[in-house]
């Protein structure tokens, strides 16, 4: 219930920003920046619960981002179809890929990943159609809906605010339910898993499939934000960096995690005016930092501090009790 | 199509990706981690080398030695500071290795800044052999790249520091029964390795003419295959698979030109699903 509260209110204080920041279209970059960087750091958390590391995120938001800048660009559809495709089509890949690889161990998977995100860099980089060295320019703004026709940042704003509500309560319902708590079992012991019964590739390429159709919708909208798409969106770097955000922010919370630590690197290299070479190695420290000293992530700051105030006043009642007696 | 150029070609591949693999297969073996980091450690190399070489004016082979050590001893602090307190935890281990690149390859961008430098070779002119010419630069590196892996292959399999690696690889807790010092050992199998990465960053550099610092990410694409298909902790494993994938993709290249790593990709997915050992690996498992 407080989960809920939490969230609630969060979003609203998303929504007010929304507002007053209509006018400061640097500002609302940035937090459209943080919101899909939550996305894209959430929905490969899920890939993680079921045990598998994948170094191939970015790959998977690069084939929906490639996808609706063609469907929209070459095909003639409409934005708003291009974006639910561009998910499908990059969880459909993710479930032909994933029909293989599922089965191997944690390390080979994630060697398959790197290799694979690798592999749609070489593609992108030398198929003109999708790009090639230059990437697709003049991509088109998302078409008209009503009044909004997305002249301003304030439109994409509210846009992917709530694409990332979506997001949110989708994984929500997921991992509160009995398919979510196969996932984590999976995650936890494969083989017990299977020795209970269940079909656990099937599971799997569930939890891939999910995971890689939101990074396609996000894919999609960063496209036509931007209007842009380039092979350097979708490096294995970037896939890094979305792995950086869900375990700086806390593995453990599956979606609160994610938002924390996006929300906090993206912040703090705009406050701090860190230039973008140095981002990667603020980056890169952080997360070797709070892998060794606080691997819970950041979102278990609070609860550590509490852990460590009592820990401490624990000590002074004792000498107090010591003294009077 | 010139074949001797692009046998050539292979040759130089092979040269280069053996060396990498086998320091990444080592570290592999002894630290049983996967260290990304690898190529940027390749990268590293290169850049020592340019240093010295291009800018102070010392002797190529001086520089050679400079980049050896250097690396070297990095990967030993490396070792000492972030994989050995991860030891036996895959995740995290993982994760700083994929953290280190970040480090290294955005320090490198700091500091030697994001320009590429142009690099000349240590050796000019060219050869003639069987009719066809070919460069003296490439063949002496080939050569020296050849004399290094026939000097590992000894290391490794006839003196008593390579027999201590190779039981460390094997079972950890086996060999320190027998007295052999694992501290050491992977300390010592750490600087090979890393070692071998910054020879093969200093070979190569003037070969390819260019040093920028993500220059090892295309090579850690290459390692990471050539170890899959080798096998995980096997030094003639990762020389064979680097011949076969120098070559392939030598000759592949001239024909499908890019797309030879489509090509490559698609062999390692079927050597997964068929025999993740690889050719000559062993069973990967988190602890020894």
């Amino acid at each position: 219930m407080v989960k809920k509260v939490v969230f609630g209110l969060f979003f609203l204080v998303l929504l007010a920003l929304g507002a007053i920041l209509r006018n400061e279209p640097y500002w609302l970059h940035v937090i459209i920046v943080c919101i899909f960087s939550s996305m894209l750091a959430m929905s490969w958390l899920l890939i993680l619960k079921i045990g598998h590391l994948s170094l191939a995120h970015a790959a998977f938001m690069g084939i929906g981002g490639v996808s609706s800048a063609l469907l929209v660009k070459e095909a003639g559809l409409s934005f708003w179809l291009a974006l639910p495709l561009s998910g499908l089509i990059a969880a459909t890949i993710a479930v032909v890929l994933g029909f293989p690889i599922l089965r191997v161990k944690g390390i080979y998977f994630l060697i398959v990943t790197f290799a694979f995100n690798e592999l749609v860099g070489i593609i992108i980089r030398n198929w003109k159609f999708l790009g090639g060295y230059v990437g697709l320019i003049d991509v088109p703004r998302p078409n008209h809906l009503g009044g909004i026709d997305f002249s301003s940042k304030a439109h994409y704003y509210y846009l992917i605010l709530f694409l990332a509500v979506v997001t949110v309560i989708v994984l929500y319902r997921v991992y509160s339910s009995r398919i979510g708590r196969i996932f984590t079992s999976i995650g936890e012991d494969e083989d017990l898993a299977q020795s209970v019964g269940i079909n656990v590739l099937k599971y799997k390429l569930l939890a891939f499939a999910i995971g890689c159709f939101f990074a396609g919708l996000t894919g999609s909208f960063v496209v036509h934000y931007l209007n842009f798409s380039g092979a350097e969106m979708y490096s294995t770097l970037q896939s890094l960096n979305i792995q950086i955000y869900a375990i700086v922010g806390g593995m453990g919370f599956a979606i609160g995690g994610p938002i924390v630590g996006a929300f906090f690197l993206t912040l703090l290299v705009e406050f701090l005016d860190i230039p973008i070479k140095a981002q990667t190695l603020v980056y890169a420290s952080i997360l070797i930092l709070v892998i060794f000293y606080l691997r819970g992530g950041l979102i278990t700051l609070p609860q550590k501090v509490l852990e460590g105030m009592t820990r401490l006043s624990k000590f002074r009642t004792k000498g107090t009790s010591h003294g009077t007696a | 199509m010139p074949v001797a150029q692009i046998f050539l070609n292979a040759l130089l591949l092979t040269m280069l990706y053996s060396l990498v693999s086998s320091g990444l297969t080592l570290v592999l073996g002894i630290a049983r981690i996967v260290n990304f980091a690898h190529g940027s450690l390749y990268m590293l190399g290169a850049y020592v080398t340019y240093y010295v070489f291009q800018q102070v004016g010392l002797p190529f082979p001086v520089a050679l030695v400079l980049a050896i050590l250097g690396v070297g001893l990095f990967g030993v602090f490396l070792n000492r500071v972030l994989f050995r307190p991860l030891a036996g935890q895959f995740f995290a281990a993982i994760i700083v290795c994929l953290g280190l690149v970040f480090l290294v390859e955005g320090g490198a961008a700091i500091i030697f800044t994001e320009k590429e430098r142009g690099m000349s070779a240590f050796v000019t002119g060219t050869v003639s052999i069987f009719g066809a010419t070919l460069s003296t630069e490439r063949i002496i590196v080939i050569i020296t790249g050849a004399l290094v892996m026939v000097g590992l292959f000894y290391f490794i399999n006839r003196t008593k520091q390579g027999a201590a690696m190779r039981a460390v690889a094997q079972d950890a807790e086996a060999a320190a029964l027998q007295g052999i010092n694992f501290n050491y050992t992977s300390a010592l199998a750490m600087g090979i390795g890393c070692g071998l990465a910054g020879l093969a960053g200093g070979l190569l550099a003037p070969v390819f003419g260019v040093v920028g610092p993500y220059m090892g990410q295309s090579i850690m694409f290459k390692a990471i295959l050539v170890i899959t298909l080798g096998g995980f902790g096997s030094v003639p494993g990762a020389f064979i698979a680097a011949l076969l994938i120098g070559f392939l993709e030598s000759f592949g290249f001239w024909y499908i030109g890019a797309w030879v790593s489509a090509v490559l990709f698609a062999i390692v997915i079927v050597i997964l699903l068929i025999r993740p050992r690889g050719i000559l690996g062993m069973e990967y498992t988190m602890r020894h």
